[in-house]
């Protein structure tokens, strides 16, 4: 484990090309030949800069150095966590939940308990560790990871995390099987200064139904504290899915996720992105339209304080005739936090009968906030209904006043107005819970403030 | 029209200053294997009101985004930009409104018309930087698509730094409704003057803005570009 390169902090293994096949050690032959060629890309892509049009706000030279992050998963023991206490700031969020027909615990990128109904288990429904799906050779898991959805070549972080990964979810829901509550995955990361890289596959056949919710928690840090997710989600045929990534880390946290969706024919394929926590946050977000009647709705939404950066990038694909999209990322921001939002909406050749959407909003509440939005449209059809609007403002001193003269206070009547702006987004997906979990979070963050 | 392919590239300056207004109208029909490149800036000062109308028509690619920079109180700039690519041009054209000083003001309305295998893009920046408080700006971009190898595009950068702005972009895009050729016809029209119609009709709001012999150049040179566009 001990590596000549790491004279720094010897007791750290650091991301390289040995973490590589240390991490795919127990790995069948195709996985580690997929992590080698992952680490190969990984190496031949340069680290996104700002005079990248899909970077240009948000300056990794100077937030993320990749060479001083150990890898949680290169010093871990197997078994070692399994039956550990989990931690009381994970055990409370996960208290709060209801309604759930399973779920998945991860600590620091390691699965540590998987559980399921037993009647989807019977139905054939399958919940379970991603590394454990791969080892036992699941034929779905060696044809769809990292392939498809999120692959190497997509840039540095997928190539990074297709070969690093340590762990993750793999679903299944088989034909026709409709899981009426959300399957959760709940994520802890609690050591500083180290990288994490989980992968998240969900296959939904035809006509089959499931809601996931992600949510990820972590203690404050003093260093920089990398989690990247990579997600890849598929709904087939007449599928319904919904995904909800819920980022609750602590400062000095990291987060960076690269998701893409495919909805095939007549398919439903939504995504809540909700981002709270860290100091930096960024989502890569893509929306592959592959077939008539396909839909996603596509939902956002940030609230930062203090110093805390988001920047969103999302995409939506229209390569099939006759799909809808339809987006809403609105987000406030306080303190010296900075909002960015760049989206696309790509209308491919032939793709006519294109119904597209695409709106961001954003609420200043300090003088040092700052937000960017970057909503494009690129259109190569003439069939189509496309628009997107932008809106950046402050709030409506008119409602204030209106709030303020039925005796609330200055402050009471602020909270109020942002609960509003941002409650719109959440009545749009309502789930089991995260609406109220996520508002909770935001009062607890006005009060702060 | 030149035999070869061609390069301009104008500079236009325009100081406006307190108090004082002024309108820089420009309606360009170059060859279509000219490539236009044009910068055009305007400073505008405390209470002086800068209007750029801008409507591009020929040439193989135009790029140009005429801008005003808003560098005292109370300034305020108007973009009216118009743009129509017939087949293989590009016109990839917008404006920018740089908010520098308190109570500034601005608008940009951008119509876009692309035919055939015409492509044309909104590029545009609003930027209010901080202490430009309550800036106002407002961005309303529409392109209309005639057939169906023809493209559009909206690239806006909306930077905020500043709490009391208020700042606004929205863009539609959509082609000539079959309803709407449908009920001109059935008033009697045949489909080629129902379909000049309807897009004189879409760039009204800033034809009417020009002087009386620009608006009628305009709407004749559309009514040509148009010619043969149905069936």
């Amino acid at each position: 484990m001990s590596h000549t390169a790491v004279v720094r902090k010897p007791a750290r293994p650091v991301i390289g090309r040995a973490a590589v096949a240390e991490t795919g050690a127990a790995d069948p032959a195709w996985l580690r030949a997929r992590r080698d060629k992952a680490w190969a890309r990984f190496g031949a892509t340069p680290m996104p800069s700002t005079r990248s049009e899909e970077w240009r706000y948000t300056d990794l030279g100077r937030t993320l150095q990749l060479d001083q992050l150990a890898l949680a998963n290169g010093d871990r023991q197997p078994g070692a966590r399994t039956g550990t206490a989990l931690p009381d700031a994970l055990r409370r969020a996960m208290d709060q939940d209801r309604d759930s027909a399973g779920r998945i615990v991860d600590v620091d990128g390691q699965v540590v308990s998987v559980e399921l109904q037993d009647a989807l288990a019977g139905q054939g429904v399958v919940l379970a560790s991603l590394s454990e799906a791969a080892r036992s050779g699941d034929a779905t898991v060696q044809r769809l990871l990292a392939t498809e959805a999120v692959p190497a070549s997509d840039g540095k972080f997928p190539a990074l995390n297709a070969a690093l990964w340590s762990d993750g979810v793999f679903l299944r829901i088989p034909r026709g099987v409709r899981v009426e509550r959300p399957i959760r995955l709940s994520r802890w990361v609690s050591r500083p200064g180290h990288a994490t890289f989980t992968r998240i596959l969900i296959v939904a056949e035809e006509m089959s139904q499931l809601s996931f919710v992600d949510e990820i928690l972590s203690p404050d840090f003093e260093e920089t504290t990398l989690v990247n997710t990579a997600v890849e989600l598929f709904s087939r045929s007449g599928a319904q899915v919904q995904y909800v990534s819920l980022q609750r880390m602590g400062r000095g946290g990291f987060y960076v996720a690269n998701q893409r969706t495919l909805a095939e024919r007549d398919s439903r394929l939504d995504t809540l992105n909700v981002a709270l926590g860290g100091s930096v946050g960024r989502v890569d977000l893509n929306a592959r339209l592959l077939g008539p009647g396909a839909n996603s709705d596509m939902l956002g939404l940030y609230f930062g304080d203090a110093d805390q950066h988001f920047d969103f990038n999302t995409s939506q694909d229209h390569v099939s005739p006759n799909a809808h999209s339809d987006l809403l990322y609105k987000g406030a921001l306080d303190g010296s936090a900075r909002g960015v939002f760049r989206g696309v909406i790509r209308v491919h050749e032939g793709a006519q009968g294109t119904d597209a959407y695409q709106t961001n909003r954003n609420l200043i509440l300090s003088d040092k906030a700052v937000a960017t939005s970057l909503p494009n449209l690129e259109i190569e059809a003439d069939d189509v209904r496309c628009s997107h609007g932008a809106t950046v403002g402050q709030l409506d001193a008119e409602a204030l006043f209106y709030l303020m003269s039925r005796g609330l206070r200055r402050g009471q009547a602020e909270r109020l107005v942002v609960l509003g702006f941002l409650g719109e987004v959440l009545s749009r997906l309502p789930l089991g819970g995260v609406a109220e979990k996520v508002t909770k979070a935001i009062v607890a963050k006005l009060r702060h403030g | 029209m030149y035999s070869t392919d061609s390069f301009h590239s104008g500079v236009i300056e325009i100081v406006v200053n307190p108090d004082a207004y002024f309108r820089y109208t420009t309606i360009q029909n170059w060859s279509n294997n000219m490539y236009n490149l044009v910068t055009q800036r305007a400073l505008v000062h405390r209470g002086a009101h800068m209007e750029w109308l801008d409507g591009n028509l020929g040439s193989k690619l135009t790029m140009k985004y005429p801008s005003c920079y808003l560098m005292g109180e109370g300034a305020h700039g108007d973009i009216l930009s118009i743009a129509y690519a017939g087949d293989a041009q590009h016109q990839d054209t917008g404006g920018k409104v740089i908010h520098v000083a308190p109570n500034t003001s601005s608008s940009i309305v951008s119509k876009s018309i692309s035919k055939g295998t015409g492509r044309s893009s909104y590029r545009g920046l609003c930027k209010v930087y901080d202490g430009a408080t309550n800036a106002r700006s407002n961005v309303e971009c529409d392109a209309l698509l005639i057939n169906e190898t023809s493209r559009t595009d909206t690239f806006p950068y909306i930077e905020i730094d500043e709490r009391s702005a208020t700042v606004g972009h929205e863009a539609t895009v959509s082609k000539v409704g079959d309803e709407q050729l449908f009920y001109l016809m059935s008033r009697g029209m045949d489909e080629a003057e129902a379909m000049a119609l309807i897009v004189r009709g879409f760039i009204e709001p800033i034809a009417k803005e020009l002087p009386l012999e620009y608006a009628v150049e305009l709407n004749r040179l559309i009514e040509l570009e148009m010619e043969g566009s149905v069936g």
